[in-house]
């Protein structure tokens, strides 16, 4: 893997460089002229993200297509140009780079993990583009180049935490939480301890155990886990942070060594629809998740939303399941619309621009809401909800908030 | 330590004897079949699961009662209703009443008769508390399951939930227990709660029963007990440092044995996506880097067979872990002969060209594998036999799926030995990549010997895919993950030795899990990693070294 890693990284490192020398004779490297408006599509199609990312790359293809058969953005057709970084977090900035300098896309949608994002951010920050983030992560980030379209964890993860922690929720007094190894992870765990710490929960109830990427070897962690929950102190739970592989492979190992949501409940922070799709989920039944989106909710646009990525998915004889959309792909959707209103209101597909137009613009949400971009950050707000795995590989939901949710992009739980 | 227990058996079932008495007359109703209750009751009960959390508690016990101790009719109902609310199916209609959905549409909650107007609401998911609540429940009705397995999981039930269960109703099933595992479980439930017992004799017998019963949520009980009583009496307190050493000491072992069976577990995961690669690499010399990928297409060949059987003879779809086996042998054999007559043939002198060859053609594979099944982790259903697995010995739980991958491991290496050291085959592989120009010289067609020894790795190889089905994630870049492993047990072994590569695999399996539990799995996996490379240093051909005059 490293030595691939490596190779492929050269390879793509000679395209980029050679991307940079054209973008230094070309004049203007902001998307103009009377040619389609080019939004840069960056999803892994390879490599242990592949799962999840090609469903963004899809839907955000589908939802160009939609844009284009009503006339298109400012009666000029929207083109998503498709790179595959390939689950390599270098890659990802490597390709921005291409992306914006060789394509001149006017922004770019990509990236699942943090890292990925933390990888593209020196770029587009130097290039002045813009960053559409579709995945709830860690907070403690805000850049005027990246528009954060799903919750930093005051608006997640905390919440769903102090649910569990109620009489209603099980009253949680115990965390155990595995993470994989990255920033993502380890910050949320941060975050999570500083805030239990002002619950009064003591630092001999919390458990921290961190796993390398594409980890599949979960014995030992989950005997542990059990062995945890037998200790004194009262329920514990399971904060899961792994990622990407390593979700189905602690599930495969929890359900055969018999863990029940009964007994120990694991809220999944990253875990969606489609990594419950080669599991048995019969025995995972109300493990949870929360997440701004969860498939099940009942709304109009929800309902249509369904409807045209089913038939995207027969129409284009994708391999994705067609009755299957989760909370990322439903802020992709949001995502490239925010992006046209705001380049329709701005009148300009320039980066700055559509950024000034973006404050306090509202769009759609499928969940439920009406989603409102922050006035001052450059954070979405949205609703919140606390998903329970059901039995056909899919979430019902337990709890859901009221309305749309400030985002607090500074926690003030994760100390120096 | 059996006689004592036996005789606290003893003394418990007398007192039993005499409560039953008195509960006989506290829970009449539960002993004896009534007339049909009023439907009011069930509406009662329903109406408070929907709106009233705080009640959750007391409708449970009343659906508990109507099951156990009323008309067949009423039982069924609450069976229903048991099912149906686990089965999140329980719709609360503000108007109309609540409903039950069922397959074909919905029926009524309380008379179980078919609703026809629309519904529209979504059905209610049960919390967390009365997620657990029901468990407790079904269990509850279960002690009295004609079915023994079924008596003895609801047993286990009541002894895992023992501070939240109906107690008058749990002396009743030992009463009418008749299989002594399910007598014992519910002594050791009424132990459990006789350890808050205001007598001093039953407690010390409580601790005594929970000594003989090991376990992290025995020595829980015992370890809150000893905060809880700082004032206990010396008999008590002698009992309970007999009974936690004595729990100590059998979980220790338990744990013990539980990192080695780990790291044999993963000892056998290592070995087998190894042993294809210490043929390819260690006696044919080539770094083939699209071994990873022959263990995918492999997983690939067992979930074709999986389908196949889905669709074909779903009799026989538990079987498919076994009718995989020589399928995908077989596939990833001919691919790989294939692979070796187009490709690898040309460059068995060039190491450096076959490297990036194979790298090229394991990005094909995944490519077209992509391409072919799409991205996204295929689905395996487990079958029956491999599913959860078995507590061993107190804190050693061992998982089928895992047992399965280590005697699998252990077969096929066997099979991969005899057919290397003794067969003629085997024989011609060896004086082949030995003493190649001598070996053509006596008549040996090299060439086809180099392609069927390719085969056979990638054969192997596939195989592994086969047993990862179990284990990991499948999808069409699982391959890479497994690659780098592998090599680094082929390079530790030795390369061109079957013995050192087991050994090697064994070595890497047990220190990872060692380390594992104490540092975590990051640190296990760098400590492997300088343990290689010391290795290595010392001994540059690896632990086992073939002897060649060459």
């Amino acid at each position: 893997m490293k030595r691939r890693n490596f190779l492929s990284a050269v390879g793509s490192g000679v395209v980029a460089a050679s991307a940079g020398s054209i973008s230094q004779t070309a004049l203007a490297a902001t998307p103009s002229g009377n040619g389609p408006v080019k939004l840069g599509l960056l999803f892994s199609q390879s490599g242990a993200m592949a799962n999840n990312e090609s469903l963004l790359k899809d839907i955000s293809l589908m939802t160009i297509d939609q844009l284009n058969a009503k006339g298109g953005v400012m009666g000029r057709k929207v083109e998503g140009v498709v790179v595959d970084p390939a689950s390599d977090w270098p890659m990802y900035a490597q390709m921005s780079k291409q992306l914006i300098l060789s394509e001149k896309v006017a922004a770019i949608f990509g990236c699942w993990t943090s890292v990925s994002r933390k990888s593209v951010l020196p770029v587009v920050e130097a290039q002045d583009s813009l960053l559409f983030y579709p995945l709830h992560f860690e907070g403690e980030e805000q850049s005027k180049n990246v528009v954060y379209l799903n919750s930093p964890p005051s608006s997640s993860v905390l919440p769903a935490v102090e649910y569990l922690m109620t009489p209603q929720g099980g009253e949680a007094k115990r965390f155990f939480m595995v993470g994989s190894d990255y920033v993502w992870p380890r910050t949320i765990n941060k975050m999570l301890k500083g805030y239990l710490k002002t619950k009064g929960v003591p630092d001999s109830a919390i458990r921290e155990q961190y796993v390398p990427f594409s980890h599949s070897n979960f014995q030992s962690i989950v005997r542990d886990i059990k062995a945890f929950a037998a200790q004194p102190g009262g329920q514990a739970i399971v904060v899961l942070t792994v990622v990407g592989d390593s979700i189905p492979a602690m599930f495969k190992e929890a359900i055969n060594q018999g863990i029940r949501a009964t007994d120990i409940p694991i809220l999944g922070l990253d875990v969606v629809d489609s990594d419950l799709e080669g599991l048995d989920t019969a025995p995972l039944v109300g493990h949870l998740s929360c997440w701004c989106y969860f498939q099940n909710i009942d709304t109009p646009a929800n309902r249509q939303l369904k409807s045209d990525w089913a038939n995207y998915v027969k129409a284009k004889q994708l391999k994705h399941r067609p009755d299957m959309v989760i909370d990322p792909m439903v802020s992709t959707v949001m995502g490239i619309n925010l992006w046209a209103q705001a380049a329709t209101k701005a009148k300009s597909f320039e980066p700055a621009a559509v950024r000034k137009a973006l404050a306090g613009m509202t769009v759609v949400d499928p969940a439920g809401y009406i989603a409102k971009m922050d006035a001052t950050n450059q954070y979405l707000w949205r609703g919140t909800m606390i998903g329970s795995i059901n039995a056909k590989q899919g979430f019902d939901i337990l709890w859901k908030s009221k309305d749309i949710v400030a985002p607090v992009p500074y926690s003030p739980f994760v100390k120096a | 330590m059996k006689s004592l227990f036996d005789r606290l058996r003893g003394s418990v079932r007398w007192r039993c004897w005499l409560q039953h008495v008195l509960i006989a007359c506290l829970c009449a109703p539960v002993l004896q079949a009534q007339a049909a209750m009023p439907a009011q009751e069930r509406l009662s009960i329903v109406v408070s699961i929907c709106t009233d959390p705080g009640s959750y508690r007391s409708a449970m016990d009343r659906v508990v009662q109507v099951v156990v101790g009323t008309s067949p009719e009423d039982a069924d109902w609450g069976k229903t209703f048991l099912e149906r609310l686990q089965a999140v199916a329980l719709i609360c209609r503000e108007q109309g009443g609540p409903v039950f959905k069922v397959e074909h549409g919905h029926v009524d909650a309380v008379t179980l008769e078919p609703v026809t107007d629309a519904v529209d609401e979504l059905p209610m998911v049960p919390t967390l508390v009365l997620a657990r609540l029901l468990k407790n429940s079904q269990a509850e009705t279960e002690l009295f399951s004609p079915d023994v397995l079924t008596r003895r999981a609801a047993a286990q039930r009541m002894s895992q939930a023992y501070a939240q269960i109906n107690e008058p109703l749990v002396r009743l099933a030992l009463s009418k227990a008749a299989d002594a595992e399910v007598m014992e479980t519910l002594e050791l439930t009424l132990a459990k709660r006789s350890l808050a017992s205001e007598s001093a004799d039953l407690r010390v017998g409580a601790i005594r029963a929970m000594g003989s019963a090991p376990s992290e949520g025995t020595r829980t009980l015992l370890k809150n007990y000893q905060e809880d009583r700082p004032d206990m009496g010396p008999g008590e307190r002698a009992a309970l440092t007999q009974s936690l050493s004595q729990i100590n000491r059998v979980l220790w072992v338990g744990k013990a044995a539980s990192i080695i069976f780990s790291g044999l577990s993963y000892a056998g995961v290592l070995l087998i996506t190894a042993l294809g690669l210490s043929i390819v690499f260690g006696l044919l010399g080539v770094i083939n880097l699209a071994h990873g990928e022959f263990i995918m297409i492999g997983a690939y060949a067992t979930f074709v067979v999986e389908k196949w059987l889905q669709a074909h003879a779903p009799g026989w779809f538990d079987a498919y872990v076994f009718l995989a086996i020589p399928f995908a042998f077989v596939v990833c054999a001919l691919i790989g002969m294939v692979l070796e007559m187009t490709i690898i043939r040309h460059l068995y002198k060039r190491p450096l060209e076959t490297l990036l060859a194979t790298w090229a053609v394991s990005i094909a594979l995944i490519k077209l594998v992509q391409i072919l099944f799409g991205s996204q982790n295929v689905e395996f259903i487990t079958p029956s036999f491999l599913q959860g697995g078995v507590q061993l010995y107190p804190a050693l739980f061992v998982t089928w799926n895992r047992v399965f991958a280590i005697a699998l491991a252990l077969v096929i290496f066997a099979a991969a030995y005899a057919l290397i050291r003794h067969t003629r085959f085997g024989l011609l592989i060896r004086a082949t990549t030995q003493r190649r120009d001598t070996a053509r010289a006596l008549g040996i067609p090299a060439p086809s010997i180099d392609r069927m020894a390719f085969g056979l790795g990638s054969g192997l190889a596939g195989l592994a895919g086969v047993v990862l089905t179990q284990i990991a994630s499948v999808n069409p870049s699982m391959g890479t993950s497994f690659v780098i492993d592998a090599f680094m047990v082929v390079v530790l072994g030795g390369a061109g030795s079957l013995v050192g590569t087991a050994v090697s695999s064994l070595v890497l399996g047990e220190v990872n899990q060692l380390i594992e539990p104490f540092y975590g799995a990051v640190a296990a996996k760098v400590a492997v990693l300088l343990l290689i490379v010391l290795i290595i240093q010392r001994r540059p051909q690896g632990l086992f070294a073939l002897k060649t005059r060459g």
